[in-house]
């Protein structure tokens, strides 16, 4: 098992998967701040400063850890970045359904996908996804320039 | 292993990683025609700001107490007495306009009376809330974002000893 997660083709297939997903999710909502800002208003969690400021910043971090992971640069750095972004959407999602708030999740921009378990547990094996790059790198296929 | 791994974690990239992404984000929306105002100078937490035409587009109607139900009053924003009219005419805000919940669903017919562009203040009573808060999303999704709810209402309003209209 060990052998596997730390297999270099394995490890690039985890970064091409959770890259590609974090750029599409941050390319769909860079141009429309707008209505990436409704959607965490919706969460009710967030005052109007933090979530016009989320609404600007999280895409672009999104889309910059994104090519960076693929790449295979910085790929720890990137990965817990865009962990902690995830185990947030999870705290967000689990808390939202606990209050029982029938939203979207808001995740790629004007694509309604709704907020519900399925979207938490894949959340959650995204993060896992995460913490194996965490723990074993980027393996050997990176241009590894900035590490 | 935690060790190994804090070791091999590089805060200085991370930092990098996150400002540079900040900066490009706070770039390109200070660019982007379709941006948002991150920062609203002059406005106070619930967005009341000096100037009643500078009152930016809310995520959600805004709930205020009634102080600052009554500073918006003095800077002229338009309230709405959302009551069935028999209540209304007992005693109501000065220059409020009484659109009962049952027209507030036909919002048709508000168009014809409001732009969507003016701020408003939804009151009814403080026993009704509710009709309050139906009544500010049926509006806020007509297309409404400049929408305040005072859930004080009119008694509140009366017992701070504020005008009311008979």
């Amino acid at each position: 098992m060990k052998k596997l997660l730390s297999n270099s083709l394995f490890l690039l297939f985890l970064r091409l998967i959770l890259g590609f997903i974090f750029i599409y999710a941050g390319g769909e909502k860079i141009t429309i701040p707008d209505k990436f800002a409704e959607s965490i208003a919706n969460y009710q969690l967030l005052n109007n400063f933090f979530i016009t400021l989320s609404a600007v910043v999280i895409p672009w971090i999104e889309v910059f850890a994104g090519i960076l992971l693929i790449s295979g640069a910085a790929v720890r750095e990137n990965t817990a970045i865009l962990s902690v972004l995830l185990f947030i959407f999870i705290a967000a999602g689990i808390i939202s359904l606990i209050r029982g708030l029938d939203i979207d999740c808001g995740c790629f921009g004007e694509v309604s996908v709704k907020l519900g378990l399925a979207k938490i547990i894949e959340n959650i094996l995204l993060l896992t996804a995460g913490i194996i790059l965490i723990i074993h790198g980027s393996g050997k296929y990176s241009i590894n320039k900035m590490e | 292993v935690q060790r190994k791994i804090y070791d091999k974690l590089s805060p200085g990239k991370i930092i990098f990683i996150i400002v540079l992404s900040s900066l490009t984000a706070f770039l390109f929306n200070y660019l982007n025609p379709e941006g948002i105002t991150i920062i609203q100078l002059r406005q106070n937490e619930n967005g009341i700001s000096s100037d009643e035409n500078s009152i930016v587009e809310f995520f959600k109607p805004v709930t205020v107490e009634t102080t600052d139900a009554y500073l918006l009053f003095t800077k002229n924003v338009q309230f709405i007495d959302v009551r069935p009219p028999e209540e209304y005419k007992s005693g109501h805000i000065p220059n409020s306009i009484n659109l009962p919940l049952e027209y507030v669903k036909d919002t048709e017919k508000i168009i014809d009376q409001i732009s969507k562009d003016t701020p408003l203040v939804i009151y009814s009573s403080k026993s009704d809330v509710n009709l309050n808060k139906t009544a500010a999303e049926q509006m806020f999704s007509s297309g409404y974002k400049k929408l305040y709810i005072f859930n004080g209402g009119i008694d509140e309003w009366t017992d701070a000893g504020y005008e009311v209209v008979r």
